[in-house]
């Protein structure tokens, strides 16, 4: 076995750098250079976030999906020029809202469509927040779809005001301001005065 | 009293049982799309059905409108473009007072004005004294986005413009503008402004610098420079970009691999436009003896004649309605005569209300523009003036320099 003493090595050696990469790194890089593996692992990973940020935009499973899928067919074209593939995920979450947001618009959407749940469902009180699903679409309805874009973004997809200033073409302060106004509303709809 | 983290807190977590309720499973069909699709080729699949609806829906539109048109003994106009007519953004150069009051013109140091009907004009990007030629705005096809050159103000606009760049910004609802969101500086040697095309996702724009052909990525700041110096229009579905250079067409695809170049007639072609739905434009040829507009296939390079009497004024002497079914274009000694036809070039209808510059569709595709005054389509309809700035010279405004934003509701 002396003749793969050498390659042995460096083959562990590789494994190792690559263990190390951020995961998305990697999978950023392959999947921009066309590994379909590296794709199919990266709409694995990200495609539910995005799905979920879509549909707090649009109020509809099936138009959350479609946004989702323009926002893929935006991201590949643009995955070669990611600077920070570490920082892939806020911007997949980003291209996913905007798209919803856009998807609205096009479709002369200007308020929420129904949930296909049950109405128990959507009003029933989780004891963790005390909020009825039923008002919090309520009052996501009078929001516009950007504003909806913003609460997905920080709430359902967890990225800091650095990250959707980043995607939203906003200052951090800006997004953080708007933040603490729409709270305020919702604090008001909800009646949590 | 809950403090605000504490609802902030329970926000966040009803918003996340809210987002619970989405479908976030991927079928198998589209996970291939989506994996291995991008735009062009999953777009079919997946949204057929929706696609049909559309189709379906819209036809219907078209046939009610062209049954009411027949019904009333008029002739149909463009179908609605479900927008409305936005913002109207010019680049003039505001008229310094001379010592005597009359109206003396500045140098070329244009800045860019919006206006629309019953609001008056501002000025929302430059001022008197800044030296600079703001110029060629374009609004973004999502109309949220205005993109416009940049350079050092000269005596002539054809002149050499040094400190060129593009520049990118966001135009409120109200008419104001942001803080500029990208900037593409351009080589330091002097040319022509640059006049941007909005790709039609409005994530990229092109822009000639005069021996190259620079794409821009708003996002990123990304730039791709192509080795081409003609006119170029973007292909519908925004995955390519097709240059028209003497005597041959060029394809690049976004990111600037290049396809085979197809030799083609035409010599010198301006404005062109792809007619949606099919593989060709339309363009002005004015590079042989007689002037003409072609259809041009871009696979094929072989052109037909729709027009051989058209007068050539520059930029905007032919213009393709937004849904692609009609063109209006110049006609007559010297230009005054605007003419619309189908986009095959039959059934040419002379408008009331001649004009001396370029030609613009509004958005919605019922007035075309000439400078700030818009002819209407519809019959016994009348001229529409729009607010000009009180302070600029607009008999010096080519229609390049005018860009109608597209209101999507």
């Amino acid at each position: 076995v002396g003749h793969f003493a050498a390659e042995e090595p460096l083959l562990y050696m590789a494994e190792v750098i690559t263990r190390q990469a951020p995961p998305d790194v990697s999978l950023v890089r392959r999947a921009a250079d066309g590994d379909e593996t590296a794709c199919a692992e990266l709409v694995a990973a990200h495609y539910p976030s995005m799905v979920r940020a879509a549909f707090v935009v649009t109020g509809d499973s099936d138009t959350a999906r479609e946004a989702v899928q323009l926002a893929w067919s935006i991201a590949w074209r643009r995955l070669g020029g990611v600077r920070d593939p570490e920082r892939v995920r806020p911007w997949l979450v980003a291209i996913a809202a905007n798209e919803a947001r856009h998807l609205l618009k096009r479709r002369h959407r200007r308020t929420v469509v129904e949930l296909s749940m049950g109405v128990d469902d959507r009003a029933s009180v989780d004891p963790a927040d005390g909020i009825a699903l039923l008002d919090l679409e309520r009052a996501l309805r009078e929001l516009t779809p950007q504003e909806r874009g913003l609460l997905a973004m920080r709430y359902v997809a967890g990225l800091d005001s650095t990250q959707i200033a980043q995607a939203s073409r906003m200052s951090a302060s800006g997004v953080r301001s708007r933040l603490a106004r729409l709270l305020e509303r919702l604090r008001k709809e909800l009646g949590d005065a | 009293m809950r403090d605000p983290l504490s609802f902030e807190d329970r926000i966040a977590s009803a918003l996340g049982r809210y987002a619970d309720r989405a479908r976030t499973d991927v079928d198998a069909v589209a996970f291939v799309q989506l994996t291995r699709g991008g735009a062009a080729r999953s777009w079919s699949a997946w949204h057929l059905p929706r696609a049909l609806r559309l189709a379906l829906a819209l036809g219907l539109l078209l046939a009610l409108a062209l049954a009411a048109a027949v019904l009333v003994g008029g002739r149909p106009s463009p179908a609605p473009t479900g927008v409305t007519n936005g913002w109207i953004a010019v680049a003039a150069n505001p008229i310094e007072l001379a010592t005597d009051g009359s109206g003396a013109t500045a140098p070329e140091a244009r800045d860019i004005y919006l206006t629309r009907e019953g609001e008056p004009p501002r000025r929302i990007i430059g001022t008197s004294d800044d030296g600079l030629t703001q110029g060629c705005p374009r609004f973004s096809p999502g109309g949220d986005l205005l993109a416009y050159g940049e350079g050092i103000a000269t005596i002539e606009f054809r002149a050499p413009v040094p400190g060129r760049a593009v520049v990118v910004l966001g135009v409120r609802p109200d008419g104001s503008a942001t803080a500029p969101i990208q900037r593409f500086e351009l080589p330091s040697e002097a040319g022509a402004l640059a006049c941007p095309t909005w790709s039609p996702d409005g994530g990229r724009i092109a822009f000639s610098t005069g021996a190259e052909l620079w794409i821009g990525e708003i996002d990123s700041g990304r730039t791709i420079r192509l080795p081409t110096g003609g006119e170029a229009v973007w292909a519908p579905d925004g995955s390519s970009l097709v240059a028209l250079e003497p005597g041959r067409i060029r394809t690049f695809d976004a990111e600037g691999a290049e396809g085979a170049a197809v030799p083609m007639e035409a010599l010198s072609l301006q404005s062109p436009a792809w007619i949606p739905g099919t593989r060709e434009l339309i363009a002005f040829d004015y590079g042989s003896d007689q002037e003409r507009i072609l259809a041009i296939d871009v696979d094929t390079g072989a052109t037909r004649v729709l027009r051989d009497d058209p007068y050539h004024g520059g930029p905007g002497s032919v213009a393709l309605s937004p849904d692609g079914t009609m063109l209006a274009y110049r006609r007559g000694a010297d230009g005054s005569q605007v003419v619309v036809t189908e986009v095959d070039g039959s059934d040419p209808r002379v408008l009331s209300g001649g004009t001396s510059s370029g030609l613009l569709w509004s958005p919605d595709g019922q007035q075309v523009l000439q400078r700030l005054s818009a002819i209407a389509l519809t019959p016994g309809a009348s001229a529409v003036a729009y607010p000009s700035p009180a302070d600029v010279d607009m008999d010096r405004v080519p229609i390049q320099h005018v860009s109608w934003q597209a209101v999507r509701e």
